[in-house]
Formats: C-alpha cells, sequence, structure tokens
C-alpha cells in the first residue's frame, strides 16, 4: 500500500518492503519521531487527528506527483493517528529509486510536502497544558474552552 | 446553494462542532466570500487569516466557485513544524 493512516504502531520494514524492487539500488527511509520539547516547552504526549479521508487523498496526491517527476522512484507513507509517546514513529516515508540520488531526493520532497499539505494535526500535552502545535493564537485546553 | 461544513482541530474547538449544513445567501458564490461570511460569526471572527480551505477533499482557491452539496473543510495550520 503507498499510503496508510493507522492507530497502530508503524513498520519500517513493511514502507521498505512497499518500494522495494530488483532494480532499485537505493531505499531511502525518514522516520519523524516524538520528541520531548517543542518550542522550549517539555512535551509528553502528543494526540494526531486527520480529516482522514482528504489525507488520504493528499497522500496519495503528492505519492503520484512525486513519481512522475523524479525518474524511477517508488514512494510510501505511513502516519500514525491518536495518542503517541516520546519516541513513537509518526510518520514512516520510504523512497526507492535505481540510484541515492534520486531516492533522498524523492524522499526529501515526500516529508516536506506531506508537512506542508496533508490535514494532520498534533495536540501537545504536556507540563504545561495542552495545545495545537501550529497555531499559537488558539490554544484550546480539554473542555474546549477557548484562551486569548 | 446548500454546503457541509466541516471543522477540524483547533477551528472544531472554536466553532463547537465538526460539522453543519448551511445554506449560503446569494451573495455567497465563492471561498474568498464564503471566508468573510463565516469570519462575521462571533466564534470565528478574526481566526481565518491563516485557515485554508478544501473542496471535496481537495484544496481549493479563493475565486472557487461553490456548489450544490459540496463539502468544505476548514484546515487550520496542519502538523507540519519547522524542517
Amino acid at each position: 500500500m503507498k499510503v496508510s493512516l493507522t492507530r497502530e504502531p508503524l513498520s519500517v520494514d513493511t514502507a521498505m518492503a512497499s518500494v522495494s524492487h530488483s532494480g532499485a539500488g537505493a531505499v531511502a527511509v525518514f522516520v519523524g519521531a516524538v520528541r520531548d520539547h517543542n518550542e522550549g516547552r517539555e512535551v509528553t504526549l502528543l494526540e494526531y487527528t486527520a480529516y482522514d479521508s482528504m489525507a488520504l487523498a493528499e497522500m496519495t496526491r503528492i505519492v503520484d506527483e512525486l513519481e512522475r517527476e523524479i525518474d524511477g522512484v517508488r514512494l510510501c507513507v505511513q502516519h500514525r493517528l491518536g495518542e503517541l509517546k516520546i519516541g513513537d514513529a509518526a510518520v514512516v516515508c520510504a523512497a526507492s529509486a535505481p540510484h541515492r540520488d534520486e531516492a533522498f531526493r524523492a524522499g526529501r520532497a515526500l516529508i516536506d510536502r506531506i508537512k506542508e499539505r496533508v490535514p494532520i494535526w498534533k495536540r501537545e500535552k504536556g507540563p504545561h497544558g495542552e495545545w495545537w502545535v501550529g497555531w499559537e493564537d488558539a490554544r484550546c485546553t480539554p473542555d474546549h474552552h477557548h484562551h486569548e | 446553494v446548500t454546503i457541509t461544513l466541516l471543522y477540524f482541530a483547533a477551528i472544531r474547538d472554536l466553532a463547537g462542532r465538526d460539522r453543519e449544513s448551511v445554506v449560503l445567501p446569494e451573495t455567497v458564490r465563492d471561498i474568498a466570500a464564503l471566508s468573510a461570511w463565516l469570519d462575521e460569526r462571533e466564534s470565528l471572527r478574526g481566526r481565518l487569516a491563516q485557515v485554508r480551505f478544501a473542496i471535496n477533499e481537495s484544496f481549493a482557491q479563493s475565486p472557487d466557485v461553490l456548489h450544490d452539496g459540496d463539502v468544505v473543510a476548514l484546515i487550520p495550520p496542519v502538523a507540519g513544524g519547522s524542517a
């Protein structure tokens, strides 16, 4: 499967297997993991939510356009949803190509476009409270109360 | 024209709901007009500058025209973050 959204742990092996073939001399894998800090704040949990159907459609569009743009590449993306702990893999991208230059370039472009365009949101939770990542003026508490 | 609006993440919290069906006034024909119309609501006022719109699961541009039955999503800034 080229793109997937799941609440289960991701598998680098599965992502690699889905792009590997006898003509692929290079496979580049990127893993995006949950880290313990963001913008100076301690983070203990990250909750990922998505507009599921559009996220799948947009990831598919990104994979298709990159496979057209860069000769001979095959791509795979797995994105996880739900509550993730520090160190958990949130996203796995795999790119195969005949040679490493195309594999690295395609993998880099893949994760960059995913982060810009795929409707998936992070809700950060730590000792200082919780908020939606990326929109500092719209911090919302768990009871949906809005703070200025 | 009747459309379905979908709200996500911080916008869902602000709107206090995750979806609604709305009948658009005749003057609201495209995404730009829809954004201005929604900005008149107290819950969303001044909050839409960074919000992107999608029509039927594809990102839309300001001049894109709305049709009966469209599903229009308000997409606040996505997880993205620093490279």
